[in-house]
């Protein structure tokens, strides 16, 4: 049977890319070498999400107190957590292998390597001795973690499968996966590190966000250690776990024999609409050079070349909302004011604090601030940097200003419910008029 | 030693010899109440003449940062950037960036034209 076509890698690119593809009644194989599902769900954002909640409620009962509730003998059961994180995954990981079969979607879940054959003719894609011939392919086989600049120092994934909660850690790295676990782990009670090469954390993001996040760490008790030289990230202290979280790179496992446009780290090279320089070869999500590395992205992007196989318009390329989930969460969407000011724009911004947000208040001693970036001349939102409770819930009205190019005007006379975060942005809104 | 000059952004210029030290003044830390967070420029950056720099929030709002002439921010006090609440401590003391010496300040005023500037308000 020749499928319309193969997909390599089942995360969130892959699946989505499928489950969209099939509806258009084109028939559609996935192979997966690891678990359905990709990095996200098995070993990214799910399961740490699993982990941040769980140990914000930790912190919420040991500071109970403080609102009047008194726990004796508070624990954590570090076995226990991962156990009920491993059950909501297999659990959303079942649902997805199901939504598969009753969409009819073939699924072989083995290592699978494409060939060419001769220009315009399909292409054969040979897993475990079979071989299967499909018309297009998309590649969406997603990123591994980058090697650790110490040698043989583990990546910080394998705090997923370890049974006990090491009591200290040195985390080598500063960008969102480094700023996440370090966040967990210390809410669940481990002494964290984190040793930088770089002058601040988060250095791809707004110096504001960067030095907010900073500072929340430092407050929960994080050490942050910047400018390191390679002998502080090798340095060795008594008792202390040393994980590696220096970022990701594009796996290229069964797909290295074709001639592909990548760059340097091997990442493949796409035009706007995910086409490699191969006809009918597509890649999508984290493979592709210069990935956002976000499920969302790669979920649109899968989406819209699945459209494009099947003679669709793939739509328009929406603006995505970068999260780091902190409790407060963290969110930038859009432009920051320096991206918007190197682009010509001329810049607004329009910027809330939530001393005075009742449900702010309520729900958090941190701080929490939305700041907009507009364009004055457009009267036109371009971007957001928020760190808010429940921000990545917020994120969505805001990407649809930015698409829809909505005016300033019409976004203050949004009604947010009272009391509510949201309230904040009507705030900031206002904030901005009163400078446009 | 040079004085400090102020504006009516509240702002205090301290001219030294190859750069000038800017902060915000008493009064306007006195107005803020407890500073919570200072949001600063990045080294090299140009600030331009009654434009805001950046901004400066306390537990009762966000107020913008008034640069008082154009040039380029050499220094950026880190110390502030970590412990915002030095600005409460001692304004004076609390420089937030440092710049270029302009070629001449306009629209400034003097310790004493600023206590009298204070109070018209």
């Amino acid at each position: 049977m020749k499928y319309d076509l193969a997909i390599i890698g089942g995360g969130p690119a892959g699946y989505s890319a499928a489950l969209e593809a099939i509806q258009y009644g084109l028939q559609v194989i996935v192979f997966e070498c690891d678990q359905l599902g990709g990095t996200c769900l098995n070993r990214g954002c799910v399961p740490t999400k699993y982990l941040e909640h769980t140990g914000s409620l930790y912190q919420q009962m040991v500071h109970g107190m403080e609102r009047g509730i008194m726990v004796d003998g508070s624990s954590l059961d570090y076995g226990q957590t991962l156990t009920g994180m491993n059950q909501r995954v297999r659990e959303l990981r079942d649902g997805l292998r199901d939504l598969f079969e009753r969409s009819g979607i073939r699924y072989v879940d083995q290592l699978a390597e494409v060939r060419m054959n001769e220009p315009g003719e399909s292409f054969t894609i040979i897993c475990k001795g079979e071989e299967y011939e499909a018309d297009h392919v998309l590649i969406a086989a997603g990123s591994v973690p980058k090697e650790s600049p110490v040698a043989g120092v583990p990546d910080i994934g394998c705090l997923l499968s370890m049974n006990e909660l090491p009591h200290k850690v040195k985390i080598i790295g500063g960008g969102v996966t480094a700023v996440e676990f370090a966040n967990i782990l210390r809410m669940l009670g481990t002494e964290v590190t984190m040793c930088l090469r770089s002058g601040r954390i988060l250095k791809k993001w707004d110096r504001e966000l960067a030095v907010s996040v900073e500072q929340l760490l430092k407050k929960r008790g994080i050490c942050i250690r910047t400018d390191c030289t390679p002998e502080d990230l090798a340095s060795k202290e008594e008792d202390t776990l040393i994980l590696s979280a220096v970022g990701r790179k594009a796996n290229r496992m069964g797909t290295t024999e074709l001639d592909l446009d990548e760059d340097e780290q091997g990442a493949i090279l796409t035009d706007p609409d995910g086409c490699t320089n191969i006809p009918n070869i597509y890649a999508a999500g984290d493979v592709v050079s210069g990935s956002p590395m976000l499920a969302h992205t790669a979920m649109e992007q899968g989406k819209r070349i699945a459209r494009k196989i099947a003679g669709r318009d793939p739509g328009n390329v929406s603006a995505a909302a970068k999260c780091i989930y902190l409790d407060p969460d963290i969110v930038s969407v859009g432009l920051t004011e320096a991206e918007a000011k190197s682009q010509g724009y001329e810049v607004v911004t329009g910027k809330q604090n939530m001393r005075s947000n009742a449900a702010a208040i309520i729900l958090t001693d941190d701080r929490c601030f939305i700041k907009l970036t507009a364009d004055r001349k457009e009267r036109r939102l371009l971007g957001v940097q928020m760190m808010c409770m429940h921000a990545v819930e917020l994120a969505g009205e805001f990407v649809l200003a930015i698409n829809q190019k909505i005016d300033i005007e019409d976004l203050a006379g949004i009604l947010h419910p009272h009391p509510s975060c949201s309230e904040a942005v009507t705030d900031a809104v206002d904030a901005l008029i009163k400078k446009l | 030693m040079e004085e400090r000059l102020y504006t009516k952004e509240h702002i205090w210029i301290l001219p030294q010899a190859e750069k000038v030290l800017i902060g915000i003044t008493d009064y306007a830390q006195g107005k803020l109440g407890n500073v919570v967070f200072v949001n600063l420029p990045d080294l090299g950056d140009e600030m331009e003449k009654g434009e805001a720099f950046g901004d400066i929030e306390s537990v009762k709002t966000v107020s913008d940062l008034i640069a008082p002439f154009s040039g380029k921010i050499t220094d950026v006090n880190e110390a502030v950037i970590d412990s915002p609440e030095l600005i409460n401590e001692d304004a004076a003391e609390a420089w937030l960036i440092a710049a270029d010496i302009p070629t001449r300040y306009e629209d400034v005023m003097t310790e004493s034209e600023y206590k009298d500037y204070l109070q018209q308000l």
